[in-house]
């Protein structure tokens, strides 16, 4: 027996398991490839690659999670996220981390509240201070564990 | 101090019209409000006639001219209201006609802006062929230039037709709906930062082609809702279609999970 299952309002959760560094000091779009599981329902944000792209008008939360890392080297450097709406960098949405260390793995929080109509492309971008050190969003396999995903992003409806 | 004024003016006229009357002798057989030739109008009947003549003749003069004003004033009034009417409903027709026309032609413009993005990609990739084409070196160098300059005229008319959409959003904006001009301007800055890139190989590619298509294709479903009946968009259902590649994988790990178990 097949469940539909109908969704007021829209929500998504995506994820890359992905190691994504720039090799630009360009900004970089984050690329996703997972989407939440909707349990026989309907996906009401679809995506494609780096590009959510929203169904429903209304006003939203979002909340960014990227895993940040460097591959090389010992000195501060730092890494930018921020959000784009249909290729509009979003004021007020930037934050910036600094890493010292390659061992050094934290997240950083992303977060806005934004009004969005139907049809427009919301995106994370990043940007780094150097391109040499390997800074950028890692996804981590550790033993025994599921993996740790380079960025979780979550999308809510609010209205 | 009007009501003291009021008092002293009626006290004096009557006390006038008493003070005349007074001086006349009455015949005794004379009754007071007697009006007759050989009687001499009383005190108190030449106070109510005279008042009762003049104050009636008056007023019916004054209710008569107020009359005639109020009645001119009615019609001209009334005439003002039907061309302000007039002019309302004459004004609400062409706004339904300017916002019937520019839903229309905003839905050619999005179909032709789709066409054109599906011929910007041919041309990249008929530009992408000159390049592992086997000819003279000369030939070779004409296709290629020929390619791109058809990639750039493509590229032109798509500009063009972004901004004639822009152009059909400032002039209809007190026409259209918000929700459709922010849906409609949004599309239009995103389609703006697209462009046509050149990789390292030297290929060109149309960037994020299936995302402009889409977003294209969500924003024809908006328009195409509109109804020249009700000169209103119907409020579209949005139905979540579910995507496949979710529920192959959902089938594929239920049945990974089963082998697993057996």
């Amino acid at each position: 027996m097949t469940v539909t299952r109908e969704y007021k309002k829209a929500f998504g959760q995506f994820s890359s398991n992905r190691t994504q560094r720039p090799n630009t000091l360009h900004p970089v779009e984050i690329e996703l490839d997972s989407q939440e599981e909707v349990a026989g329902g309907a996906h009401s944000i679809d995506f494609e690659k780096g590009d959510i792209i929203l169904k429903q008008s209304g006003m939203y939360l979002l909340i960014a999670c990227p895993q940040v890392g460097k591959t090389r080297g010992t000195n501060n450097r730092w890494i930018d996220f921020w959000v784009r709406i249909n290729n509009v960098d979003l004021p007020n949405s930037t934050i910036r981390r600094v890493i010292s260390d390659s061992q050094e793995k934290d997240v950083v929080l992303l977060n806005i509240v934004t009004h969005l109509n139907k049809g427009d492309t919301l995106s994370i971008m990043m940007a780094v201070e150097v391109e040499s050190e390997g800074l950028g969003i890692e996804a981590i396999e550790p033993d025994k564990e599921p993996t740790i995903p380079s960025v979780i992003v979550t999308l809510v409806q609010l209205d | 101090m009007s009501v003291a004024v009021f008092v002293v003016l009626t006290s004096s006229v009557v006390s006038f019209h008493l003070a005349f009357a007074s001086s006349a002798e009455l015949p005794t057989e004379c009754g007071v409000f007697e009006y007759n030739e050989n009687c001499e109008l009383s005190p108190v009947a030449h106070l109510v006639y005279g008042d009762v003549v003049i104050a009636g003749g008056l007023s019916t003069f004054l209710a008569l001219l107020f009359h005639h004003f109020t009645h001119k004033n009615m019609l001209k009034i009334d005439g003002v209201i039907k061309r302000v009417d007039g002019i309302i409903q004459s004004q609400e027709e062409m706004r339904i006609r300017r916002k019937d026309y520019s839903v229309q032609h905003l839905k050619n413009l999005f179909q032709s802006l789709l066409f054109t993005t599906s011929i910007i990609r041919r041309s990249c990739s008929n530009y992408n062929l000159t390049l592992t084409v086997h000819a003279d070196p000369e030939k070779q160098q004409w296709l290629r230039s020929t390619s791109l300059s058809k990639l750039q005229s493509d590229q032109a008319v798509m500009a063009r037709l972004l901004q004639t959409i822009r152009n059909v959003l400032v002039s209809e904006s007190d026409v259209l709906e918000p929700d459709v001009i922010n849906q409609t301007e949004g599309v239009c800055t995103y389609l703006t930062a697209i462009s046509v890139e050149q990789k390292a190989d030297g290929t060109m590619q149309f960037q994020k082609y299936e995302v402009c298509r889409m977003k294209i294709q969500y924003l024809m479903e908006q328009l195409q809702a509109y109804s020249v009946e009700s000169h209103s968009f119907t409020e579209i259902m949005t139905q979540f279609t579910p995507l496949e590649r979710f529920k192959a994988s959902k089938n594929e790990a239920e049945s990974a999970i089963k082998g697993v178990k057996s």
